[in-house]
């Protein structure tokens, strides 16, 4: 007898359908399984064969052969436990065939026949969906990740007696739902906000421009003023997530096994990994490549903590994804590509002890300043179109109540600026002013005479470079957008002036310009 | 071979240095002498210093006595300001000698064999002659352009290496060049790490006080000392760098510019040969020098340890006058300075301070701005908006953080930073690093 079910395996951030065929013939009592299996997949053989006999069904002594189609893609994970033991009960007749044929199957089988949880359900049964299946089959700890997807019945088994059921009546009504509008809801209810930050203003309107026209930050300031709270804190001012924007995150998540249940990532994600992570886990990686830290952080913020401590080798990794927004890891059997349109938002401590330049606390020499700024590469560097210094906060400021602006105030204002920029780009392949070119920036932030001569002078006096230029002109533009104004003013440059990384800092002079 | 080839010779045996060299030169002659000297000859040399450590030995009271005697006559010789009339050049060995008879330094057999070995007429000619073709001069403790200043100090460097584009003959003879014949000099000493305080400080007094004339000698180390040779070449003033390295040698790299500045403007004095790599142990000798050339020490920021203060105490045991810029108190970098001012050095607030000092016949220009309306009287020129007047206001030389020029001013923050900006670009003030501001001195 031959039958087959249909299950799917992850390819990239995609799912891929994969049919298991199984085929009981007589002859020598054997059960094989062919193609192109990882070593986690050749193992089923045994928790299939002890589950099905450990539900109460009997395997008749033949010769059973598994074949997972297409045969020349890699199989890995324990996903294919479930669709391979409901194929063989199939061909020895426990279910009907036909049944199979609308039904994609996924779940890791245990020895006593109960189906544990399984890595990438939402991409699958996403993809289930287009592919044209009605019912899905995945275990009861991930049927929120499925039922997440409209359109397509997602079933939870707690067993393989369960799946039986599940498939042989097929009124069996009770599909798992969830309530996304209520998801929602109770997602954006965020437990951080920005009021608990005191004073700081000078950062927090700097870290308002960067999510304004999402543009790469960087946080300079002795240790314990703030930067990581302030920066834990730029998801609450960031829009809402979208549906699909959710989808998209949420597929990532649960590739990497990340979603825990929850149907769906409803917030801006933020991801602060530890300076020893490795370019691998930072960028995704290994022999069948997961999402790194720069996927995880897409569409949120990836958050890098004492800056100058990374590897010098892992964070240049970041410079080709900070441009094109997506990673491309390429092994030998195929090549995936993961989105990583993230904002960066690092932080660092001026020198070694923290506190250059208060030449009181500091004790680093001008050398070791120096040498502890240029840790970090110029071209890195020059992904930061916002630098900005946090100072220590004053017992005055602590104790200060209440009127610091709460976080929805400030995302109320940045609404009017993402507003402009969708209407201004709504025909160009870019969404944010950061990501303007020196081509569309001569297009879009255009400057009056007055402002021209302001920023002419500066050009001169300070020394700036072209790139620097193109990136004050960036972030004015942004400053304008918060404004509402359709020019830019002086103010909007100054400001930007204000922002713009400095040459000198790491040139470690101490005043060398004096004079 | 000349006589200034013999004292380079004598001057770079390895492991003999100004002490053992002193010895030797009571005993011979001159350097030529000691180079045509048999072996037995000067194996006889070990036989005084045996007798003086026989003599010396049996009771620790006679080198007691001995070297109080010495720093005596030291005290009891006449001020350097005093001694105007030119001496004989034979004098300074016989001070050198009786000096050394309290010391205990004795040749050894190898040292005889170190000056044998080195007898190499070539060789000595050949970097005689490349001291030239790197623009080195050669003066040794005999030379009638040997600094007067600097014989009466304890320990004198038997030579000198200088560098610099002398003689500027349509000017004056190189003599006048250097900073011992022309006019009075001024070192300026202080902390390598300095705030922008300090450094906006030194490069205005040093400025100041080079415009008149005054050379300006400091030892080319990051912080104090280049902003006290920059602040000097910014006029057009004299400025000499000692080293502690060979002359040919720029160390900090960092300041090569400067290094090749002053070797333009003025001079590089070293004690070391061409070529001796700047170790640690040769940067405290070197103070000795800076302090022996000038007339007087500014120190500007120097913490509670910091070396600028070993030149200061060598200074007062020549007898130099100490000026210092005084600092907050509690300011780590200026506690030094503090703690010279209450123990009787010259308070600094303007460079009239040492002017008048230094300067005969120096008057006070009163329409000059002094120190504590320099500043304000600049603004004047510029005509300002009421806003940046406000922000200009709250700024001083200590940097402050645009946030902090937010909740002073009471301005909202666009507005201080577009305020800044303009004065920034109106080289009003400087950014000193990364959004944190302080006047322009």
């Amino acid at each position: 007898m031959f039958s087959k079910a249909f299950s799917a395996a992850i390819h990239g951030i995609d799912a891929l359908i994969v049919s298991v065929e199984a085929d009981v013939s007589d002859g020598l009592p054997l059960f094989d399984m062919v193609g192109y299996l990882g070593s986690e997949v050749k193992e089923a053989r045994e928790r299939v064969r002890i589950a099905i006999k450990n539900s109460g069904f009997m395997l008749p002594a033949k010769r059973i052969t598994v074949n997972l189609s297409p045969a020349d893609i890699r199989k890995e994970g324990t996903a294919f436990d479930l669709p391979v033991a409901l194929a063989i009960l199939a061909a020895f007749g426990y279910i009907d065939e036909e049944k199979l044929k609308d039904c994609l199957i996924i779940g890791e089988l245990s020895l006593n026949g109960n189906i544990h949880r399984v890595n990438g359900v939402l991409p699958i049964v996403y993809s289930a969906k287009q592919q044209g299946f009605s019912r899905c089959i995945v275990p009861k700890e991930n049927a929120r990740e499925g039922a997440a997807v409209a359109g397509i019945k997602t079933y939870g088994a707690e067993c393989l007696k369960d799946a039986m059921d599940i498939i042989n009546d097929s009124s069996y009504a009770d599909c798992e739902s969830v309530n996304l509008e209520e998801l929602f809801a109770a997602g954006s209810g965020e437990d951080a906000d920005y009021s608990e930050v005191a004073g700081q203003d000078a950062a927090k309107r700097a870290i308002e421009v960067a999510v304004a026209g999402m543009h790469n930050i960087l946080m300079i300031g002795p240790p314990g003023a703030g930067k990581t709270m302030l920066a834990k804190r730029i998801p609450t001012i960031m829009p809402a997530l979208s549906f699909d924007e959710s989808m998209e995150i949420s597929k990532i998540y649960s590739i990497s096994g990340l979603l825990d249940n929850r149907a769906l990532i409803t917030r801006r994600p933020f991801r602060s990994p530890h300076h020893t992570i490795t370019p691998a886990a930072l960028t995704g990686g290994g022999m069948t490549p997961k999402p790194g830290e720069i996927s995880l952080a897409h569409l949120g913020v990836l958050f890098l903590d004492e800056f100058p401590e990374f590897n010098k080798s892992t964070i240049e990794i970041l410079r080709q994804p900070l441009e094109d927004k997506y990673v491309t890891i390429s092994r030998l059997n195929a090549t995936f590509r993961y989105p990583a349109g993230f904002m960066l938002c690092a932080a660092m401590n001026p020198c070694r002890c923290g506190y250059y330049p208060d030449r009181n606390r500091c004790t680093c020499s001008v050398n070791s300043v120096a040498k502890y700024l240029g840790r970090i590469s110029r071209p890195l560097l020059d992904r930061f179109d916002i630098c900005t210094e946090v100072l220590q906060v004053d017992y005055k400021e602590l104790q200060s109540d209440g009127k610091a602006e709460t976080s929805a105030d400030i995302r109320r204002r940045l609404h009017t600026a993402r507003d402009i920029q969708e209407r201004r780009y709504k025909d160009q392949c870019i969404r944010f002013n950061s990501q303007l070119t020196p081509r569309t920036i001569k297009q879009y932030c255009r400057l009056g005479d007055s402002e021209r001569m302001l920023l002419e002078q500066a050009f001169n006096r300070m020394g700036l470079s072209a790139r620097t230029y193109h990136r004050i002109l960036k972030v004015a533009r942004t400053i304008a957008d918060l404004d509402g104004c359709e020019s830019i003013g002086r103010k909007h440059i100054s400001e930007a002036i204000c922002y713009r990384v400095m040459d000198k800092y790491w040139g470690g002079g101490c005043g060398n310009d004096a004079g | 071979m000349t006589q200034d080839e013999y004292y380079y010779w004598l001057a770079n045996i390895s492991n003999i240095g100004i002490k053992k060299i002193s010895l030797l030169l009571e005993v011979f002659e001159s350097p030529e002498v000691i180079f045509k000297a048999s072996k037995a000859e000067l194996l006889e040399v070990l036989t005084p210093g045996a007798e003086l450590s026989e003599a010396l030995t049996p009771g620790a009271e006679p080198s007691k006595a001995l070297t109080p005697g010495a720093e005596l006559s030291k005290a009891l010789a006449p001020k350097p300001e005093l001694s105007k009339a030119p001496a004989p050049v034979a004098e300074p060995s016989e001070a050198l000698a009786s000096s050394l008879s309290g010391r205990r330094v004795k040749l050894h057999i190898n040292d005889i064999n170190n000056i044998i070995n080195s007898r190499n007429k070539d060789k000595i000619k050949r970097d005689y002659a490349g001291l030239a073709d790197k623009g080195i001069r050669f003066i040794h403790i005999r030379d009638g352009r040997y600094p007067e200043k600097l014989k009466k100090i304890y320990d004198p460097p038997f030579a000198l290496y200088v560098k610099g584009r002398f003689p500027k003959e349509e000017r004056f003879t190189w003599e006048e060049g250097l900073p011992w014949e022309g006019p009075k000099c001024l070192a300026v000493v202080g902390s390598r790490e300095c705030s922008g305080y300090g450094a906006g400080m030194t490069g205005y007094l040093a400025g100041a006080v080079a415009r008149e004339g005054i050379g300006i000698i400091s030892g080319l180390a990051r912080g104090i000392d280049t902003h006290a040779h920059e602040g000097a070449l910014s006029v057009g003033g004299k400025t000499y760098a000692v080293l502690g390295c060979g002359a040919d040698i720029c160390y900090p790299r960092e300041n090569f510019n400067l290094y090749m500045a002053i070797s333009e403007d003025g001079g590089i004095i070293s004690e070391y040969a061409p070529g001796v790599k700047p170790i640690s142990c040769n940067f405290p000798m070197r103070n000795r020098i800076i302090s022996g050339l000038s007339d007087g020490i500014l120190v500007v920021e120097a913490g509670k340890k910091s070396g600028a203060l070993i030149t200061v105490d060598m200074g007062l045991d020549q007898g130099k006058d100490i000026y210092a810029v005084p600092g907050r108190v509690g300011d780590r970098l200026s506690e030094g300075c503090n703690n010279l001012i209450k123990s009787g050095a010259k308070l600094v607030s303007s460079p009239d301070d040492i002017l008048e000092e230094l300067l005969n016949n120096y008057k006070k220009n009163d329409a000059k701005c002094n120190n504590n309306d320099f500043a304000l009287c600049t603004i004047n020129n510029y005509m300002l908006e009421t806003q940046g007047k406000i922000v200009y206001a709250c700024l001083g030389f200590e940097p402050v953080h645009l946030g902090e020029i937010s909740a002073k001013t009471g301005l909202p923050l666009e507005v201080c930073m577009e305020q800044l900006l303009l004065l920034e670009l109106n080289g009003l003030i400087v950014q000193k690093t990364k959004n944190y501001y302080s006047l322009r001195l």
